[in-house]
């Protein structure tokens, strides 16, 4: 095993744990909230009110209404890494099982890309109109609402990925080995498992990072509009659209409106979010070298 | 005999045909926009079960199309405030056209000038710099950049937000163009080493041709074409930004039309928000007509450099 994938395990076993055990580790259970508390400064009795920067009580701070930042990234962060590496496998291996398949079918004459005008109204506007009606005050499941919110974000970027495949496939195709196999009476899945695949994977493991990075985009867009992986829980008295499960990019969106008060409620998910690119990073990398010392490939640093 | 001129009516029928197909392509997008603005009314989650009734979708589309024939469709409304539609949609198509098309073009001309001037330079920090700010998730640059002015502004002193109160603050305006900056910059670069290495640099060097003379061709001949290409990847993505950046820096645009049509629109009481189709069907109207007039601008101006440069 190389460093980097080492790194990478090690990294990802640290994060799912704080996840598993988010219940004995968090000082607060979830949804936890505290808008005025007494504190002793000083020897004196002071009466401290929420939005506060990070202390011994609030680790990460709190928000406006009171609720405890590092608790609410404690228990989040299971949705986070479940929505960020599933959906990024799935619509990795979607388009690399379509690509295969576009690319078989026509493996020449792969159209040129153009402008719709279409291409001009944001993917995440049309996620965010399928979501809306799912994730605001849900009665699905959780596990439900998370297997929608999460297949349809694999979907939103789905088309663009499995065309990269597909003209990758087509490349190969085109080569002069897969000509001779051809002509020996290879069949076309034979050609696609052991032709076309193993140069297919090393880009399925090239894409996972870009696409687990393409996930959160999505994901912290939604959060500007209240759109929540795990649900949306909305108030009448007041109007306060709450994200029910604390998910760090979701937060990453729905504290942005903090940026000016409250930096601390935009840094700490944003740190958190780079300790998860920096593992997603480390595994591809990693797993990437690893695939190609047992082929016998060089593979630059 | 064949006097040279291209008969008319072979341009023509060219001619009709191409509006026919413009018309029919106008017609099918209006269509999938009728569709889409219909996707929250189509699905709906009751009683634990995800449940999808094209009929609300249907009548909702009727309803626009009754509306616009009969002039009544006129008045935005937030709460109990209205706005006249046709003073407010012009003013917001060109923010948002605006907010698109000026930091794309100073972005992609910028960017191609940093790119042509690493041509004889290896992969360094700058490109490293290129390709960390490509992999950041947008929404988040904007918002860092907004976190960076406001520390500025605090520790400093110094107002950033310059020409806040105009029609066109510097802010906004240079977020915007970071992705096409640095994706222009990758391609020039990329483009530019490729030709620095060709037989045919080799060749007009040897021939003794000014150093100025051969950066013109090969910018116009290896290095627009390639922008050219990109150049829907740049508007796409910079139509995704724009929703962020109205919403982050309350810009009059289109996008965010669309936000306080779908999720903060008119209210029925006092709380509840009301979807409101029409307008949403107007603002994707308008973002698709606003992201064809940015491609169509870039695109002429990338045609017309290219001419200049190369004198082809």
């Amino acid at each position: 095993m190389n460093r980097r994938l080492a790194a990478g395990l090690l990294l990802l076993a640290l994060l799912l744990g704080l996840a598993l055990f988010s219940d004995s580790i968090a000082p607060h259970e979830r949804g936890f909230m505290k808008a005025v508390r007494y504190d002793t400064v000083d020897g004196q009795e002071v009466m401290l009110v929420s939005p506060e920067p990070p202390s011994r009580f609030f680790l990460f701070g709190s928000d406006g209404w009171g609720y405890d930042l590092f608790s609410e990234m404690i228990h989040g962060l299971g949705w986070t890494l479940s929505i960020v590496f599933a959906t990024a496998l799935l619509r990795s291996t979607a388009a690399l099982t379509a690509g295969l398949a576009l690319g078989a079918l026509r493996p020449t004459g792969l159209r040129r890309r153009r402008f719709s005008p279409l291409a001009s109204i944001p993917g995440f506007i049309l996620a965010a109109f399928v979501l809306y009606p799912v994730t605001i005050n849900s009665r699905l499941p959780p596990v439900a609402l998370f297997a929608v919110q999460s297949s349809l974000l694999a979907l939103v970027e789905l088309p663009a990925l499995a065309e990269s495949f597909a003209a990758r496939s087509a490349d190969v195709l085109g080569r002069p080995f897969v000509e001779a196999a051809r002509t020996a009476g290879a069949g076309v899945p034979w050609i696609l498992r052991y032709h076309v695949l193993p140069f297919a994977f090393t880009d399925w493991l090239e894409s996972l990072p870009v696409q687990a990075l393409s996930v959160a985009a999505l994901v912290g867009k939604l959060g500007v509009l209240r759109i929540f992986v795990g649900g949306t829980i909305l108030t009448v008295d007041p109007v306060i659209f709450l994200p029910a499960k604390g998910e760090w990019l979701g937060l990453l969106g729905y504290y942005y409106t903090g940026v000016r008060g409250q930096p601390w409620l935009f840094l700490a998910p944003f740190a958190g979010w780079m300790l998860i690119l920096t593992c997603v990073g480390l595994l591809s990398s990693g797993t990437k070298a690893a695939w190609a010392r047992s082929r016998r490939i060089e593979v630059p640093e | 005999m064949d006097s040279g001129r291209p008969d008319i009516r072979v341009l023509g029928r060219r001619a009709a045909a191409a509006s026919l197909r413009f018309l029919a392509s106008s017609l099918a997008t209006f269509l999938v926009i009728l569709f889409m603005a219909g996707l929250p009314l189509l699905i709906s989650a009751k009683d634990a079960r995800v449940e999808i009734d094209p009929e609300r979708v249907l009548a909702a589309a009727r309803g626009f199309l009754a509306s616009a024939l009969d002039g009544t469709l006129r008045t935005f409304k937030i709460g109990r405030t209205a706005w006249d539609l046709r003073e407010i949609y012009p003013k917001f198509l060109s923010v948002s056209f605006l907010y698109t098309a000026i930091p794309g073009a100073a972005g992609i001309l910028l960017g191609t000038v940093a790119g042509a001037a690493a041509r004889s330079r290896r992969r360094g920090t700058l490109d490293r710099l290129t390709d960390l700010a490509l992999g950041t998730p947008d929404f988040l640059l904007i918002l860092a950049v907004q976190l960076g002015a406001v520390w500025i502004l605090d520790t400093l002193g110094i107002d950033l937000s310059l020409g806040g109160n105009s029609r066109l603050a510097l802010l906004p305006l240079s977020v915007m163009g970071v992705y096409p900056f640095f994706l222009a910059r990758r391609c020039a670069a990329e483009a530019s080493r490729e030709a620095e290495t060709s037989d045919y640099i080799a060749f007009a060097r040897a021939k003794g041709l000014p150093e100025g003379w051969i950066l013109r061709r090969h910018l116009g001949a290896a290095v627009i074409p390639r922008l050219e290409a990109e150049l829907p990847v740049i508007v796409s993505f910079m139509q995704g930004s724009l929703f962020i950046t109205e919403r982050a820096f309350a810009l009059p645009g289109m996008a965010r039309l669309l936000f306080d049509s779908a999720f903060s629109g008119q209210r029925k009481h006092m709380m509840w928000t009301i979807y409101q189709y029409d307008h949403v069907v107007l603002s994707l109207t308008g973002l698709a007509v606003s992201g064809l007039l940015v491609f169509a601008a870039l695109r002429l101006g990338l045609g017309a450099a290219r001419k200049v440069l190369t004198r082809e």
